[in-house]
């Protein structure tokens, strides 16, 4: 072979080489051909019934030397009375820390540490659960323990005090998290914050709850024919069953128990609402309405829906909104389905709040535009492929399937609905889903949450429709100060107080008050600082109050008329928040002035609360309560009052707590004894103290201010 | 969602993420277990096939025909150590771009594609000149930040939006995701058995023709991702300053998710650098774990993944963090409830003490017996959750043992403090229990076992140990070394260790507290 030859047929085979990865060798996706997927039988447990009535899933999983046990129970948080709500969680968490009647709730830790073996249970909205996890060498003994808790729970006392101090730590922190903020308020506006769907616990309903609730609780659903049993693990079917039988089979039936409908909203709630919140970086926005039930027909064409709406990397809130606008890292909006009750739809994002509203409508617009244009078949192809090809991934574990044919039983759908489901998503036509979408799909009954710094928003939520304020100030413990004592005795006593207190400040004539104007100096400490603050407070009683401020940053007036109440900012109007107002309402029912006006209102409760000494001085107690305003007096020898105290919040922080004010160098004014100096402590730590510069009886005053400003 | 980050307080609590990693299995003791079937190293490896190509890339097959499914594990052994001041996040940036496409996937027309990409590369520059200018030319940056985004919008004409997740979603992909922390970048999903050659295809093209196209759009995304993650979370604020107080040398003091400042600078450029830096072969591992054979396998991922070029070891992290000598501490004035957390430096994972430390922190923090909870929690109620963590914010360098606890409501850092401290010290003067020191051994065991029922449970662990210690044995051998932990070696850890000069303490103290105690 000559050189020349070589060399051409060299270069010639090492392009035509050179080609072959590329064209022949690896193929572009589109021209891969996949073998068909093994033959694999789909395993099924083993079903029966126990003579009480207790239905048992059985499957059988070798692969490992591990055995895990599942209970449901029909049970749920949704059946618990309001006013304590938690109950059923707390019995779940009990039902497992307290212990049982032959072990301590300790005794059962040690015990399960010792053998790597876990036992679980919760009660959720709506079922109960136990699960247990061990190996499979430890079975029997784990499984005695197993039943015990199920079947013969403790729920000691103190394991149910150290979940209720759990309980109060979760309210006391649920405004820490900005998402756990959105997805409770966004529930409760859209199902109503009475329905079991969005109810939540309060210090106030966690105290209600007795290990006496647990146990009835316990008695009432815990019973063998509302439970469902599911092994997966390493047995011999006849080994188990007789040990289940032998554990289980002499629990008793009992009667059956039918669980009430679920109450929620049914009306749509749309419109804007707002939670400021300024210690974020980002707007979080959710909007929903009411979604679908679990077994309504239209669910698959909903399943085809969402997945072209918001599932996956193709979908076109992830193309649209985060690919293409990059207004979001994590953006979503699924139509809900939920058994017993219509799940939520939901859709949002979290931005920058100067993206804001833009992104509302960005996030709307792909809402809006499920119902204008229907999936191209390409979208249709693309939801369906994902769904049917990756179906084989609900069968990829026994637990999996066992878990699967257990809920199909709890909620009533046949033992091969996974069959069905497939069928049903087959079947689905682009004209389906866009009939779903018109039908479920309420662009306009949306409510939109937003919870962020308003003052860094694009534009104000007001330019897309009307905004409410959200308050989510966390109610305080019912019984954060001393009982009020009430009997016929203190009455009489606590009046006889009063009358001195009366004639003391003024008499008569202070019916005549209908004004008043304060000039004062304060002094506010906070956070180790103090700042100066000038304030003119005019009150006109019996409702309205307004305050202008003079800070180092400016003049601020806050106005609180009988239903509403404002603040002007550098000639800006913002509504103050509904709970602030509620705080200023009953700030006037305690308002001392207002309480010598009313003397001798009938209902004016008063009541003696005994005796003790201010400062060197013996005063005489008194619990006063007017419109539901309660505070108490502490009443110097001379009729003056030397000291009120009451719960309410600090207003500076907003914190709750106990709240005294110390009045001092009393002056006559009129008829009226004015205490020129008045000092501020919340919970003992000085908060602020003020001189009076001057005082006004009856002053003049413009109707203007309390006329609300128009935007 | 997707492309998650796996850094800050989740992974504190997300270690059963890599669920044989915090396992420390021991599987000699197992083959004493019922059924007559043995657990250990050798029954193990039968079903293992390590395969090394030419290239330098690793592939471990596990064969676990359980169901027609196989899971997918891609670990390349980049963090967010490897980055400096000013491509901080570019390691998660990346993770990002390798969604976006090849020159093939995520196309209409890749040759025109690459022009307009060209022209935003250069109108970028232009921008980030003036930028960085002295005295910047607000006029010039207007008119140049137009053209650049009128440049990205021509761009925007030749993209297929997300197609390379697309191709997975409609192909039955599921668990398609990535995540970036402190010392790897893994990539994962699982796909039905018989479109294993789709996922070698999409994978070599990923990390042999990556396009990162729509860059800066997702520069914003990521932005995002560090407002939610960490901007509007009390304790993804704190771990910020952490980590930033208890290194002050080594790149562990820098947040995964990067600053913001080097979010809005580093470029196209600076990504597709450290991307031929880092992701060459010989620096990535790949598991796959399910229904599959390897003797059927490996001439498809030798065609495939054998068209990535090799490349030069990727050069060390050269700084190693000074013994600390000073105590350190961080309060964060904040609207949030309190929150206490304290780190004591440590050595890497490859140390032969990690099983000691390991071992301490089970025997702290796993479940209802261990010691935290039962002081703060069960009998002083101070604390709902208190618990310790072996490796933050990685494991791959000296890194920090965390101790944190949550206070309940009336209790103070002050009060978690104490008892925290007490537990510690309890360590280092008191021999723990044998009772306590055997729960930690049969736990380790269990734990293993659980792991092996997940495909991808299995993919991570094999990867991580293979790129951590080069060999995925040791995650077998991790359990002698716990097996032989003494209550000596506890007692020599603690005292060396939980010393005042070697430990960052930060916290959450709540703004009103404070008020009330001025």
């Amino acid at each position: 072979m000559n050189t020349k030859l070589s060399l051409l047929l060299t270069v010639s085979l090492s392009s035509w080489l050179g080609i072959l990865p590329s064209s022949a060798q690896v193929a572009d996706h589109r021209d891969l051909a996949y073998p068909s997927l093994p033959k694999f039988e789909i395993p099924k447990p083993e079903v029966y019934t126990l003579s009480n009535g207790m239905e048992v899933f059985l499957m059988q999983d070798r692969e490992l030397p591990l055995i895990q046990v599942i209970a449901r129970v029909k049970t749920g948080s949704y059946y618990e009375p309001a006013d304590k709500v938690g109950l059923a969680s707390l019995m779940g968490i009990v039902q497992r820390t307290g212990g049982t009647l032959r072990m301590a709730g300790d005794e059962i830790d040690d015990f399960l540490a010792a053998r790597a073996a876990s036992i679980e249970t919760g009660i959720g909205g709506d079922s109960g659960s136990a699960r247990m996890d061990c190996l499979k060498q430890d079975f029997d003994a784990v499984f005695a323990v197993f039943s015990d808790i199920l079947r013969k729970p403790a729920f000691a006392q103190e394991k149910l005090d150290l979940a209720k101090i759990s309980a109060n730590t979760s309210i006391a922190r649920r405004n820490d998290n900005v998402s756990q903020i959105t997805s409770r308020e966004v529930q409760r506006l859209v199902y109503g914050s009475d329905s079991p769907l969005a109810r939540i616990t309060e210090y106030a309903t966690i105290k209600a709850i007795t290990r006496d609730d647990l146990v009835n609780w316990h008695h009432r659903f815990y019973l063998p024919n509302r439970v469902i049993l599911g092994v997966v693990g390493d047995f011999e079917a006849a080994d188990m069953k007789r040990k289940i039988e032998a554990v289980l089979g002499d629990w008793q039936k009992g009667s059956a128990v039918d669980l009430p409908p679920v109450e929620h909203l049914a009306t749509p709630v749309s419109g804007y609402y707002h939670i400021e919140k300024d210690d974020i970086n980002q707007a979080n926005i959710t909007m929903a309405h009411l979604g679908i039930e679990r077994k309504n027909p239209d669910f698959f064409p909903v399943q085809i829906m969402n997945e072209i709406l918001g599932g996956g990397f193709a979908s076109r809130m992830f193309s649209n909104v985060r690919s293409r606008q990059g207004l979001a890292y994590s953006v979503y909006g699924q139509l809900g389905a939920e058994f017993g009750h219509p799940g939520l739809f939901r859709a949002g994002l979290q931005t920058q709040f100067g993206n804001t509203t833009k992104a509302i409508q960005a996030v709307k617009a792909e809402i809006q535009g499920m119902i204008a244009s229907p999936p191209t078949e390409a979208e249709l192809k693309r939801a369906k492929d994902s769904i049917l090809n990756s179906f084989v991934f609900n069968y990829d574990s026994k637990s999996k399937i066992l878990a699967q044919q257990m809920s199909y039983a709890y909620y009533g759908l046949p033992a091969d609905y996974l069959d069905q489901y497939r069928g049903n998503i087959e079947k689905v036509a682009a004209a389906d889903v866009h009939r779903v979408a018109s039908k479920y799909l309420h662009p306009d009954q949306l409510a939109v949450l937003v919870v962020g710094k308003a003052a860094e928003f694009d534009r104000p939520l007001s330019e897309l429709g009307n905004v409410k304020s959200l308050d989510i100030s966390i109610p305080p413990p019912p019984d954060a100060g001393p009982k009020i004592e009430k009997s016929a005795l203190r009455a009489e006593e606590g009046r006889r107080v009063w009358s001195s207190v009366v004639k003391a400040m003024g008499g008569d004539e202070l019916k005549e008050i209908s004004a008043v104007e304060v000039t004062m100096n304060s002094e506010l400490k906070m956070g180790g600082q103090s700042m100066a603050l000038k304030q003119v407070v005019t009150v006109v009683f019996p409702d309205q109050i307004r305050q202008v401020m003079s800070l180092p940053m400016g003049e601020q007036t806050v106005v609180i008329d009988a239903d509403e109440a404002w603040a002007l900012v550098n000639g800006q109007h913002q509504p103050l928040p509904p709970a602030i107002a509620q705080e200023q309402k009953q700030e006037m029912g305690r308002n001392l002035v207002q309480l010598l006006r009313n003397y001798d209102d009938p209902s004016l409760d008063i009541s003696s609360q005994g005796k003790e000494n201010v400062e060197g001085v013996a005063c005489e107690i008194i619990a006063v309560a007017w419109k539901g305003a309660e505070s108490r007096l502490w009443v110097a020898p001379d009729g003056t009052v030397s000291k009120q105290t009451y719960k309410g919040n600090n207003p500076v922080t907003r914190v709750p707590g106990t709240i005294e004010i110390a009045f001092s160098d009393y002056r006559l004014e009129g008829s009226l004894r004015v205490a020129y100096k008045q000092n501020r402590r919340v919970d003992g730590q000085e908060l602020m103290s003020t001189t009076i510069e001057s005082f006004k009886l009856d002053p003049k005053v413009d109707p203007a201010w309390f006329k609300k400003p128009t935007e | 969602m997707r492309n998650q980050l796996r850094v800050y307080l989740p992974t504190i609590w997300s270690r059963s993420h890599h669920g044989l990693r915090a396992s420390m299995p021991i599987l000699v003791l197992l083959l004493g277990l019922g059924g007559g079937r043995a657990f250990d190293l050798s029954s193990f490896e039968t079903r293992l096939t390590e395969h090394r190509l030419a290239n330098g890339l690793t592939f471990l097959i596990y064969e676990r025909p359980e169901a027609p499914v196989v899971s997918f594990y891609t670990h390349v052994d980049v963090g967010a150590a490897q980055e400096v001041p000013g491509i901080t996040g570019l390691a998660h940036m990346f993770e990002h771009m390798a969604f976006k496409g090849t020159t093939r996937i995520g196309t209409t027309n890749f040759a025109e594609e690459k022009i307009i990409l060209d022209k935003v590369d250069r109108a970028y520059h232009a921008l980030y000149q003036e930028r960085f200018k002295t005295k910047p030319d607000t006029e010039r940056l207007k008119a140049l930040e137009k053209t650049w985004k009128e440049a990205q919008e021509e761009a925007d004409r030749f993209i297929v939006k997300n197609e390379f997740g697309e191709i997975l979603d409609r192909e039955g992909a599921v668990g398609l995701n990535a995540g970036t922390g402190s010392d790897s970048t893994v990539y994962f999903y699982s796909l039905p058995a018989n479109k294993l050659e789709l996922w070698a295809y999409l994978e070599s093209e990923r990390f042999l023709n990556p396009v990162f196209r729509e860059f800066y759009k997702e520069r914003d995304v990521v932005m995002e991702e560090r407002r939610m993650r960490t901007e509007s979370q009390p304790i993804g604020r704190l771990i910020e300053q952490f980590v930033a107080t208890a290194f002050t040398a080594h790149p562990y003091q820098q947040p995964v998710v990067g600053y913001m400042s080097d979010l809005m600078s580093f470029s196209r450029e600076d990504a597709e650098r450290f991307y031929r830096t880092y992701y060459v072969p010989g620096n990535m591992v790949i598991a796959v774990v399910g229904h599959v054979n390897a003797k059927e396998i490996i001439p498809i991922l030798e065609k495939y993944f054998s068209r990535m070029p090799a490349g030069p070891t990727p050069p060390p992290v050269r700084t190693i963090e000074p013994k600390q000598t000073v105590e350190r501490m961080v309060t964060m004035i904040d609207r949030s409830q309190p929150f206490y957390l304290e780190g004591y430096h440590k050595p890497a994972a490859t140390h032969p003490d990690e099983a000691i430390y390991d071992a301490i922190a089970d025997l702290l923090s796993n479940g209802r017996t261990a010691r935290l909870y039962r002081s703060l929690v069960r009998d002083k109620k101070i604390a709902v959750q208190a618990s310790a963590f072996p490796g933050f914010p990685g494991t791959k360098y000296p890194n920090c043992m965390v101790f944190y606890a949550v206070p309940t409501p009336g209790h103070t850092n002050e009060d978690v403090q104490k008892a925290l401290r007490a537990e510690i010290e309890r360590l280092r003067t008191e021999p723990v229990s044998d009772d306590e020191l055997q729960m930690v051994k049969t736990r380790a065991k269990a734990s293993l076992i659980r792991g092996l029922a997940s495909n991808n449970g299995i993919a991570g662990a094999l990867t991580e140990y293979q790129v951590r210690f080069g060999d995925w044995r040791e995650l077998f051998r991790a359990v002698e070394r716990i097996e032989k932990v003494s209550k000596e070696d506890i007692l020599r850890v603690a005292q060396s260790t939980f010393v005042p000069s070697n430990r960052t303490v930060a916290m959450i103290v709540n703004e009103d507290a404070v008020s009330k105690a001025n």
